[in-house]
C-alpha cells in the first residue's frame, strides 16, 4: 500500500469537526475520487496526505511511514499536490521555469530537470508555452501550468483538488488522457471531484466522504449504478447512465464506451 | 500561528457596538501616550485591556498572537534607541563600536509599553468585532463608505495578507521548496512574494469591481443589511471615554503628570 489512513481526526481551531475518523488504504497504483458535498472534509483529507493539514488524533502513513514525523518539503518527494488555485504557486517569469522549480528543489540532477520539464510541458499541451509569462494564461492555463509543475517532480502519488475546475472540454480531455498515461506508468492518482463524469471515465473506485465519515467506498459502477444514496454523495448520475435508462436498459452504463458495447450488442441481438 | 482576525464569539464584549470598542481602543492608546510615568501604560493595558480580553474568551487567541507582533517591534524599538538615541551619554553596554545606553533604553521602553497598549486595544478590536459589523456601525454614524471601507481594509491588511502567505507557502513546499534555515528562507523569497503581490493585486481589482457591480459607488441612500445595536448606556460610556480622552490631551499639552 501507498498509503494508509487511520481514524484520522481533524478539528480546526475555530472547533469544527472536518474529519472524524477517517480510515482507508490506498494500493500503489490505484485511481481514486474522493467525492461529497461541499464541507464534507474531502480537500481536508487530501492537505493530510502533503502534510499540510496534522491530525488532531489519528495516523496518515505514506509510503509505510509516519507522515507526523516528515516535513511537507519531504511529502512532496513522494506525494504531488495539485492545488484548486493555481494563482498560488506561480511566480516564476516564464511557463518553463515554473514547471522546472519543483525538480530543482527535490535535487535532480541538470539533465533529469530538463527531460522531466519537456515531458511535462509536452503532455499538459503548453511546450508552445514554455516561454510566456504563467501570469498571462488563461485560468485553465494556469491551472495546466500547475499541474504541469507537480507532473515535472515525478511523484508516485498523485493528488489532484478539483482538476476540472474552470476547465474547457478540449483541456479536460487533455487531462483525461494525461492520467491515462500516468495510471499505465503505475502510478498512484487521487483526485478530490464533483464531476461525475469525469469518476466515471479515469477512476476505478471512489470514495464517497460526507461529515467528516467515509460514507461509502468501493467500484465507480456501484457507485453509479445507485449503491449509495445520491443525496449523501452530492451527486447526480453521468448522462449516459441516465440515457441508458431513459432506454430502459436493465443494468446500467456508466461510460460511453461501455454504452457504444451495449448498443453494439442490442443490435447484434436485434439482428 | 492562526493570523486571521476575528474570533467568532457571543460575549459582551463581542455584543458591544463597535463605535464603543473602536473609542475604548483610541482613549486607551491616548491616555498611554500622555503621560510620562513608565509604569502607567502597563497598569492601563492591566487594568483595561486584560479584563476585556478575559470577559470576551479570546484570550487563548489574544496573548499568543499578541506577544508575536508586539516582542519583535518592542526588541526592534529597544534596539534602535539603545544603540541611536542622541544625546544619550551613560553607557550601559558596548559591542564594538556601537554603545547601549541608558537614556534610549529608557525612552524605548516607554515607547514599547505605549506600543503595547495601542496594539493591545486595536488587537481586541478586530478579535472581537466582524468587519462587516464594524462597516456598518461607521456608516450608520454617516461616515462614507469609501472611508469606512478603506479603515476596514487597513485594519485586516495585516491578517489577510498572513493568511494568504500562509497558503503559499504551503503550495511552494507542496514542490518541494523548503524554508528551514536561513538560507531556506531567503531562498523562498521570490517565490512566496511573487504571487503574494501579485495576488494582493489582482483581489484588490476584482474586488473594487465586484463591489461596484453590486452598487457601492452609488450616490443615492443606502439601507443597511444589518442594524447595529447600540444603547444609552453604550453612548454614556463613549462620550465618558472621549472625555477621558479629551482631558489626557489637555493634560500633556500643560504638562500635567510629566
Amino acid at each position: 500500500m501507498v498509503l494508509h489512513i487511520d481514524s484520522l481526526v481533524h478539528r480546526y481551531p475555530n472547533g469544527m469537526t472536518a474529519l472524524a475518523g477517517v480510515s482507508l488504504t490506498v494500493k500503489a497504483g490505484e485511481r481514486v475520487a474522493v467525492v461529497g458535498p461541499n464541507g464534507a472534509g474531502k480537500s481536508t483529507l487530501a492537505r493530510h496526505l502533503i502534510g499540510i493539514a496534522r491530525p488532531t488524533s489519528g495516523r496518515v502513513e505514506v509510503n509505510g511511514r509516519d507522515a507526523a514525523g516528515l516535513g511537507i518539503a519531504d511529502l512532496a518527494r513522494s506525494v504531488g499536490f495539485v492545488f484548486q488555485n493555481p494563482d498560488a504557486q506561480l511566480h516564476a517569469a516564464t511557463v518553463a521555469k515554473e514547471v522546472g522549480f519543483g525538480p530543482r528543489n527535490l535535487g535532480f540532477p541538470a539533465d533529469r530537470r530538463t527531460a522531466l520539464t519537456e515531458w511535462a510541458l509536452r503532455v499538459t499541451g503548453l511546450t508552445g508555452e514554455a516561454d510566456s509569462h504563467p501570469r498571462h494564461l488563461s485560468f485553465g492555463g494556469r491551472k495546466r501550468v500547475a499541474l504541469a509543475s507537480v507532473l515535472a517532480m515525478d511523484t508516485p502519488i498523485i493528488v489532484l483538488d478539483e482538476p476540472t475546475t474552470g476547465q474547457d472540454h478540449r483541456s479536460v480531455t487533455l487531462l483525461e488522457e494525461l492520467l491515462r498515461g500516468l495510471h499505465s506508468q503505475g502510478k498512484t492518482i487521487i483526485a478530490i471531484t464533483h464531476d461525475t463524469d469525469f469518476c466515471a471515465e479515469n477512476f476505478d473506485r471512489v470514495v464517497v466522504l460526507a461529515e467528516g465519515r467515509v460514507q461509502w467506498d468501493g467500484p465507480v459502477e456501484h457507485w453509479l449504478e445507485g449503491a449509495v444514496d445520491p443525496p449523501v454523495s452530492a451527486f447526480e448520475q453521468p448522462q449516459i447512465t441516465r440515457l441508458g435508462q431513459r432506454l430502459g436498459w436493465p443494468t446500467p452504463v456508466v461510460t460511453v464506451d461501455g454504452f457504444l458495447d451495449r448498443l453494439t450488442d442490442h443490435a447484434s441481438s436485434a439482428d | 500561528m492562526d493570523m486571521s482576525s476575528h474570533a467568532v464569539g457571543d460575549s459582551p464584549v463581542h455584543r458591544l457596538n463597535p463605535l464603543t470598542k473602536l473609542v475604548f481602543a483610541v482613549t486607551v492608546t491616548v491616555s498611554a501616550f500622555a503621560f510620562t510615568m513608565i509604569w502607567w501604560p502597563p497598569l492601563l493595558f492591566c487594568v483595561a485591556i486584560v479584563p476585556m480580553v478575559i470577559v470576551s474568551g479570546t484570550q487563548r487567541k489574544f496573548f499568543p498572537t499578541f506577544l508575536a507582533l508586539w516582542v519583535p517591534v518592542a526588541l526592534t524599538v529597544c534596539l534602535m534607541q539603545g544603540f541611536f538615541y542622541p544625546g544619550a551619554h551613560r553607557v550601559v553596554a558596548g559591542i564594538g563600536p556601537l554603545e547601549l545606553k541608558y537614556e534610549g533604553l529608557v525612552f524605548a521602553t516607554q515607547t514599547a509599553l505605549r506600543v503595547m497598549v495601542l496594539m493591545g486595544g486595536f488587537f481586541l478590536l478586530l478579535l472581537t468585532t466582524r468587519p462587516g459589523t464594524m462597516m456598518s456601525a461607521m456608516t450608520q454614524r454617516g461616515m462614507s463608505p469609501k472611508t469606512v471601507y478603506v479603515v476596514s481594509a487597513a485594519l485586516q491588511i495585516a491578517p489577510a495578507l498572513a493568511g494568504r502567505a500562509q497558503g503559499i507557502m504551503h503550495a511552494q513546499q507542496a514542490r518541494g521548496l523548503s524554508v528551514t534555515g536561513l538560507r531556506g528562507r531567503v531562498r523562498a523569497l521570490v517565490p512566496m512574494a511573487g504571487p503574494l503581490i501579485l495576488g494582493a493585486l489582482t483581489d484588490v481589482g476584482d474586488r473594487a469591481v465586484a463591489m461596484e457591480t453590486r452598487g457601492f459607488g452609488t450616490t443615492r441612500h443606502c439601507t443597511y443589511l444589518t442594524e447595529v445595536p447600540d444603547s444609552t448606556a453604550q453612548r454614556a460610556a463613549r462620550a465618558a471615554m472621549e472625555l477621558c480622552a479629551l482631558t489626557a490631551v489637555v493634560a500633556n499639552v500643560l504638562g500635567v503628570l510629566r
